[in-house]
Parts: structure tokens; C-alpha cells; sequence
């Protein structure tokens, strides 16, 4: 935990050191993101409802989506971007210190600039939780702060993917990028509105529908699926299950690694 | 005559090293065409669920949209990382040994590469059609002369990505900064192509202001072409607008990177 | 007139920083910073001399490569090449130019070098029938066959270097520089490339300036030698006469069989184990005076007489520039 702490403590200060422009950066983020926030209301301008959900339940699911993201990137900047790791050649120095790895990579970089997407995503789902009047309770509050949780796992391990298959010099990594931004940009729409193939694969290959659309769905009041209000509770631990099978098979990557040497 | 080829001579043979070095790419050609054919299904369902039976002309004009954005996707980046090297190193200005004009030679070089690299992806997208049941996959033109219109066009749009890029490495040289505001200009160029939402889709209001700015012109106006051929007064609109907005990006660009390299003359790189 | 002729050229760097504190306004609050690089240079270079461009880091080296390249603009004085400005004429000037950075690269790096020839074939407009013998015979001195058709940036420092030095010759330059063309090489490329470097200049009477951090190449190339420091030139003349105004102390390591007397030897004496280590200035004594000393002491087994090592009397050189 000390190492952690640490870790951060000298991630802030590096990212301080240029503090004009990282607020530039972190303008530009935000820019960016709001920039795909009118995307989304340009289209609910002309249609007005996406299926059944109308636009205000639409951007509630922009605004989770876009914030777990922007989390995801914060603090997951060292999966992100592993390739880069690798091609740096950071990774062997890793290897050689005593702390576990794959808390190491995430250690070792940190994305603020991400804060600015995060601000927009809040935005969202504070605009459209107030045009809804969603009555707060203790218990939503609750499952909310546990869909992010899992949602950034979640995202983590579908990073971690991508993160694994440098190991093994494949060159159409880029590919990977369907399950990660791919899926944000499919699933910042209730996944239920979408053909079978791909509700299936977002909800049971890549669980996002079981971490965030589920649960989101309940706190608007309108669940997706008919079960009892204590299993919204589990359904984001998918996102937990997930991460750790990734992580088994990004440990899996390292061994390679070792052996072999890319 | 001879001068002028002779003039050209080197830009032409960038342009061409450029386009057989981007067929070299085909393993990211090959990942290109994963994503893009993901991201085209993925808006269709999204279109089809907005338009709810409601339309379906229109939506197939949308679906058609989606796919031709898709194909054209790589054209909007270049996707060169020399040029952001020299820039970031300073070493743009170790190249003023050369005797070159800079940024024409590097617009060149960036029209190769799109051009190839779009082509690369747009080949087996279609054939990739072939395989989508009918109400998944794009209209045809809507007849030959729309499809040449669509042509002549695609590649005038080109040249304005190119010349609009040039801008934003101009801006680069001065800020050194690869993300800032270079990442929000080539947002305002994916959206404002047409390339996350088409343009044909924003509020009627605004279409006037929408299909005539400039970044329409890379890749919104060939589409439309591509969907309705024009009229030749029409047409003869359309392509003035797409030259009219090269010419005046040429101009700035070619301004501002001639202020950026003399900049670098006095300060040293 | 000299082919080039520098007069009084200066140039001062202008940087704008950030101030170090004041929060939020170093968005748009700035320093300014005067940074002399080159103060007041002069002088003139003949055609088919090869001169080295000597000094620390920071002397301005670099810089006046730069200005005579047309890569930078003088902040005072005038220099011509060959009757033209650098700057004001670049495009004619860099015609006639070949110039290899070695940190810098000025080919490209993601295309096979041969193609990066042929596109300076028409950068230059050369014909095709000379630009190919030129290729073939720049090929063959400098042994680029085995990776003519790999990219760049998969070469190794010392074949990078070859292919730049192919790259800036192709158009037959009249002038060629060179800024720190050996730098990171192995001893084996050093050797070549200074052959060919020799020969360029003995055979076409290219005019070469080069910048370097490394002795050997100044004594194996250059008779003349420019020394720069602090952005002023301190020395420009014979690098015979340079060494020789510099290199004032000798040492002499003798060991002798058996005892030995050194009373009578003039020099200062020191012991390292049976070895006695003579220094002395061969200004004050010369050796011819010494040596009959040091051979009446006793019956040598052993002598070597040492130099100053180039670069111990280079560093003492800009020790006493006060550089």
C-alpha cells in the first residue's frame, strides 16, 4: 500500500510539473468528450427516443459510460498504453524489481488529463439523473459507487487483452481496440436496443451490460431484466470476475515473455 | 512544360514512395478493416433502432452513409509519424538542407499515403458487402455519373485533409504539443466530416452552414454525391466549393509554414 | 574572394520561458532570455580545405555549422559561400551543399535508403545516367550494398552514418559539412570513414568543414583547425602549431638495470616502483640535452617517451582559454 501511495505521490508531482499544460490537455479532453456529448445530442435532437428510452435515460447511460471510461484511462493509463511499454523496453526494468507486476504497470502511470472527459461524463449523468428526478436513496448511491468500481475493472481487463497480446508480436493489435473503445462507443447506449449478436457479446462475453447497463437500468426504474432488487447487487461483480481472469491470462503473457523474449 | 514537370518531379516521387511504403502496412490495413467494419455494423443497428421503420429511404441513405464513412475512415489521419518526429525533435529544421518547399512536399507525401491506405481498407470493405444480409448493406450509386462525380470528389477531399493537416502541424511546430490542440482540431475534423454523426443528420437549420464549412468538403460532400448525382450547375457548385476551400487552406498553410520555418531560422529550432 | 567569407557574424538566441513561480500566470506571463551563441566571428575558408571546427559543448559549434548551412539567420555580420548568402539565398545555396548532422537525420526514416536516393535524385534534378554512377560509385566506397533496401531506422549508427554521408554527396556538393560524424561509431567504421572523407577531398576537391568532439579525427583529417569558445573564436590556424603551442610538458619513464644516479639530470624526478618518471619542457630542455643526462645515470633497461595525449592537451587548452 506504502508503494502505492508512493507511486502516485510521484505521478501528481511529475504531472505538476507542467502544470499549464496539463490544464490545457485537460481542456482538450474535456472539449473532446463534450464534443461526442453533442454527437449523442445531435442525433436525440432529430429522433428524439432511442427505442424506448428517451433522451434523458439515453445521456444517464452516455454519462456512466464516459465516466467509468475516463477513470478506466486515469488510472489504468499503464494497461492502456502497454504497447508502448513494451516498445520502450520499461517493461524488462519492471521485472526486476520486487513488487508485483501488474501493480507496478499500473503504478507506474497515471493519465489526468482524463479528468476532463470525467468532468463531462459527470455532467451527464447529473443533468439527466436532475431532468429525471431520480429520488436518491442510500441504496442507489450505493449500487452506483459499485458500477463504477466494476465498470473500471471491467474496462481494465478488457484492456488487459490487448495488453496481453503484445506479448506475442502481433501486429493488428489495433483490432482489440472493438472490445475496448469499440465498446465504449457501442455500449454508451443501453445495450438492449442493439440485435442480438451484439447484446450477447456485451452482456455475456464482455459482461458491460451485466456491470453498468443492468444496474443503471434499475436505478432509472426501468430494468432491462425482471429480477429481484437484491441481484442488481451481484450482477457488477461480473466486472470483478472478469478482471481477474484477465489478469490470470496477462500473467500467463509475462511467462511467455520470460521464456521466450519478444 | 518541361520545367514545371521538372518542377514537380521530386513532390510526384514522395507522393509515389509514400503510396508503395502504405502497402507495406497490411497488417494494420487488416485491423483497420476489423475495426471499421465493427464500428459500421454497430452505427447501422444503432440507425435502425433511431429510425424504427419510420423512414427507410432515409435510412438506407443513412446505412449507405455509415458504410462509405467507414471506408474512408483512414483517409482522415495520416497516420505518418516521420512528420510528427521531425517535428517534435526540432528537426524539421535540418531539413531546410534540402532545397525543397517544405510544405508542399509534405502534403505530397500525405495525399499518398491517405489515398493508398484508404484504398487498402475501402477494397475489401466492399467485398465485405457482399457478405451482409440486404438490409445491412449500402446502395449502389445511384448511377454512373453519380459514381464519378463521387470519385473526383473523394479525391479533392483528399487534398483539403491534407492541406487542413498541414495546418494543424503548422500550429504543432509552435506548441510542440502532440495532444492539446492538435487532438481537438482532429475532433472537429472526424465530426465535422461527417465521420461520428453524417452531417445529414444534424438539425435542418444548420445544414447550410454544416455542408459548406470545410471539413464537409473531405468527406460529407462526396457521399451526397454519391447518393444523388448533381445536376451539372449543381455539381459545378459543389466542386468550386471543394477548390475554393483548398486554395484558401493551401494559402494559410503555405503562410504559416513559411512563418514557422523562418521562426526557426532566427530562434534556432 | 574566399569561397566562404565570414565577417563579424554574430548570432544571440532569443528564448521566451515560462517564469519559474506565479501559479497560474505562467499561462501567459513570459521571461525573456538573451543567449549569445556566436559573438563577432571572422573568418575565410578556401576551396578544397578541410577544416575542423573544435571546442566544448556549447562553444557554438553547431550554431555556426547552422548559419554557414542557411539554417539559421545571423542576428549580425554577413558571410557569402561561394558569392552567396546562406540565408537570403538558401535555395541556390543548398543546391550546391551536402551536410550530414550526426544526430540529426536528413533521410527518411521509414523508406529503403535507396529509395531516399531516388528521391533526391529529383530533389536535385540530377540525370538519371550521373546520378547512377554517382549512386555506384558512393555504394562502392562506402560498402552500402548489403542494406540498400532496408529502411532507415533499421540500421546500425555506423551504417546510418554511411548512408547520410552517401545521401549528402550524390549531388556532387562543393562543400560538405559534417557535424560530429564519428560520434558513437566503433573504431574499424572511424577509420573508413575518415579514408573516405580523405579522398573526397584529395580527389574532387569538395571542401570540407566538420565539427568534432574526437582528437583523432582532427589529426587525421584537418591541417587546420578553428577553436571555438564561449560562442568566440579563439584560435584558427595550423593544428601542427596549435599542438605544439600546447603541448609543453613530456614525459619520460625509465627503469635502469642495477643502480643508478639522477643527480645529474635537470629534469624533475619522480619514482613509481624502479621506474623513475622524468618530466620536463622541451621548450626550456630539449631532449637531445636530456637524454645524454639520463644515459650517464646508469645502464638503461627500459625508456618510453610520452606525448601529451591529444585530448589531455586539448582539455588542457580549455583550461587555460578558461574556457
Amino acid at each position: 500500500m506504502r508503494y502505492v501511495i508512493h507511486s502516485v505521490k510521484m505521478l501528481m508531482k511529475s504531472a505538476m510539473q507542467y502544470r499549464s499544460s496539463l490544464l490545457m490537455q485537460v481542456i482538450a479532453q474535456f472539449v473532446m468528450t463534450g464534443g461526442e456529448m453533442m454527437a449523442v445530442t445531435v442525433l436525440l435532437s432529430r429522433f428524439r427516443v432511442v427505442g424506448h428510452w428517451g433522451a434523458a435515460e439515453i445521456m444517464f447511460f452516455f454519462g456512466v459510460m464516459q465516466a467509468s471510461f475516463a477513470l478506466t484511462e486515469l488510472f489504468g493509463r499503464g494497461i492502456a498504453a502497454f504497447q508502448g511499454f513494451i516498445g520502450r523496453g520499461e517493461f524488462d526494468s519492471l521485472l526486476l524489481r520486487p513488487k508485483p507486476l501488474l501493480l507496478q504497470v499500473v503504478c507506474s502511470q497515471l493519465d489526468p488529463r482524463r479528468l476532463g472527459s470525467f468532468l463531462v461524463g459527470a455532467a451527464a449523468i447529473l443533468i439527466a439523473a436532475t431532468r429525471l428526478e431520480i429520488v436518491w436513496t442510500a441504496g442507489k448511491l450505493l449500487l452506483m459507487a459499485e458500477v463504477a468500481v466494476c465498470s473500471v475493472l471491467l474496462l481494465l481487463g478488457l484492456f488487459l487483452i490487448e495488453a496481453t497480446m503484445c506479448f506475442f508480436s502481433v501486429k493488428s493489435i489495433e483490432m482489440v481496440n472493438v472490445l475496448t473503445y469499440g465498446g465504449r462507443s457501442t455500449c454508451q447506449y443501453p445495450v438492449d436496443i442493439f440485435p442480438a449478436p451484439i447484446r450477447l457479446l456485451f452482456t455475456y462475453a464482455a459482461p458491460v451490460a451485466l456491470c453498468m447497463h443492468w444496474p443503471v437500468s434499475y436505478v432509472l426504474g426501468q430494468p432491462m431484466v425482471q429480477m429481484a432488487a437484491g441481484w442488481y447487487y451481484v450482477t457488477p461483480l461480473a466486472g470483478m470476475v472478469f478482471f481477474a481472469l484477465m489478469a490470470c491470462v496477462w500473467y500467463w503473457g509475462v511467462r511467455r515473455y520470460r521464456s521466450t523474449g519478444t | 512544360m518541361k520545367t514545371l514537370m521538372d518542377k514537380w518531379r521530386p513532390y510526384l516521387t514522395v507522393f509515389r514512395l509514400r503510396a508503395l511504403m502504405e502497402t507495406q502496412y497490411r497488417a494494420a490495413a487488416l485491423g483497420g478493416l476489423v475495426t471499421q467494419v465493427f464500428f459500421g455494423l454497430v452505427y447501422i443497428c444503432l440507425y435502425t433502432v433511431l429510425y424504427g421503420g419510420g423512414d427507410p429511404q432515409a435510412l438506407r441513405d443513412t446505412i449507405t452513409y455509415v458504410w462509405i464513412q467507414q471506408m474512408f475512415f483512414r483517409m482522415l489521419f495520416s497516420n505518418d509519424g516521420e512528420l510528427t518526429n521531425l517535428i517534435l525533435s526540432g528537426g524539421v529544421a535540418y531539413m531546410m538542407v534540402r532545397p525543397l518547399d517544405q510544405h508542399r512536399f509534405w502534403v505530397c507525401r500525405d495525399v499518398g499515403g491517405r489515398l493508398v491506405g484508404a484504398g487498402m481498407r475501402m477494397l475489401p470493405m466492399l467485398a465485405v458487402q457482399l457478405l451482409l444480409p440486404r438490409e445491412l448493406r449500402m446502395s449502389l450509386p445511384e448511377s454512373p455519373l453519380a459514381m464519378l462525380q463521387f470519385l473526383l470528389s473523394v479525391g479533392l477531399g483528399v487534398v483539403c485533409l491534407c492541406e487542413l493537416s498541414a495546418i494543424v502541424d503548422a500550429i504543432n511546430m509552435k506548441t510542440l504539443d502532440r495532444r492539446g490542440i492538435s487532438a481537438i482540431l482532429n475532433l472537429t475534423m472526424v465530426t465535422f466530416s461527417g465521420n461520428v454523426i453524417p452531417l445529414t443528420l444534424f438539425p435542418d437549420a444548420l445544414q447550410m452552414f454544416i455542408r459548406f464549412q470545410p471539413f464537409a468538403q473531405a468527406l460529407d460532400a462526396p457521399i451526397r454525391m454519391y447518393q444523388h448525382a448533381a445536376a451539372p450547375g449543381e455539381w459545378a457548385l459543389a466542386v468550386g466549393v471543394q477548390l475554393l476551400w483548398i486554395c484558401a487552406l493551401r494559402l494559410l498553410g503555405r503562410w504559416m509554414w513559411q512563418r514557422r520555418l523562418n521562426d526557426m531560422t532566427v530562434q534556432g529550432g | 574572394m574566399p569561397f566562404i567569407d565570414v565577417n563579424h557574424l554574430s548570432k544571440v538566441y532569443v528564448r521566451h520561458n515560462a517564469p519559474k513561480n506565479g501559479g497560474l500566470s505562467r499561462l501567459w506571463k513570459r521571461e525573456t532570455q538573451r543567449i549569445p551563441a556566436l559573438t563577432d566571428a571572422t573568418f575565410s575558408i578556401e576551396r578544397g580545405e578541410l577544416v575542423g571546427l573544435i571546442g566544448p559543448n556549447g562553444a557554438g559549434k553547431s550554431t555556426t555549422v547552422k548559419l554557414l548551412t542557411g539554417i539559421l539567420t545571423p542576428t549580425e555580420g554577413s558571410c557569402t559561400v561561394d558569392g552567396r548568402s546562406p540565408w537570403a539565398d538558401r535555395k541556390a545555396h543548398v543546391k550546391h551543399l551536402g551536410a550530414v548532422f550526426g544526430q540529426r537525420t536528413q533521410l527518411w526514416w521509414d523508406v529503403p535508403i535507396r529509395d531516399s536516393f531516388l528521391l533526391l535524385r529529383d530533389i536535385y534534378g540530377l540525370e538519371q545516367a550521373k546520378w547512377q554512377k554517382r549512386l555506384d560509385e558512393l555504394v562502392g566506397a562506402l560498402e552500402l550494398e548489403t542494406f540498400l533496401n532496408a529502411p532507415l531506422r533499421q540500421l546500425s549508427l555506423g551504417q546510418r552514418m554511411r548512408a547520410e554521408l552517401c545521401g549528402s554527396l550524390l549531388h556532387e556538393p562543393s562543400l560538405l559539412f559534417l557535424d560530429e560524424p564519428t560520434i558513437g561509431l566503433d573504431a574499424v567504421s572511424k577509420l573508413k570513414l575518415r579514408a573516405f572523407l580523405r579522398e573526397e577531398n584529395r580527389t574532387r576537391g569538395t571542401t570540407i568543414l566538420l565539427t568534432t568532439h574526437d582528437m583523432e579525427d582532427m589529426l587525421a583529417l584537418c591541417s587546420r583547425v578553428m577553436v571555438l569558445g564561449h560562442g568566440r573564436l579563439l584560435y584558427d590556424g595550423q593544428l601542427d602549431a596549435l599542438l605544439h603551442k600546447y603541448d609543453t610538458v613530456h614525459t619520460l619513464r625509465v627503469s635502469y638495470d642495477g643502480g643508478a644516479d639522477l643527480a645529474g639530470v635537470t629534469a624533475e624526478v619522480s619514482r613509481d616502483g624502479d621506474t623513475y618518471i622524468l618530466t620536463y619542457e622541451p621548450a626550456k630542455l630539449p631532449t637531445s640535452e636530456l637524454l645524454p643526462q639520463v644515459l650517464a645515470a646508469g645502464r638503461v633497461r627500459e625508456m618510453t617517451l610520452k606525448e601529451q595525449n591529444v585530448d589531455e592537451l586539448i582539455a588542457r587548452m580549455y583550461r587555460e582559454m578558461a574556457l
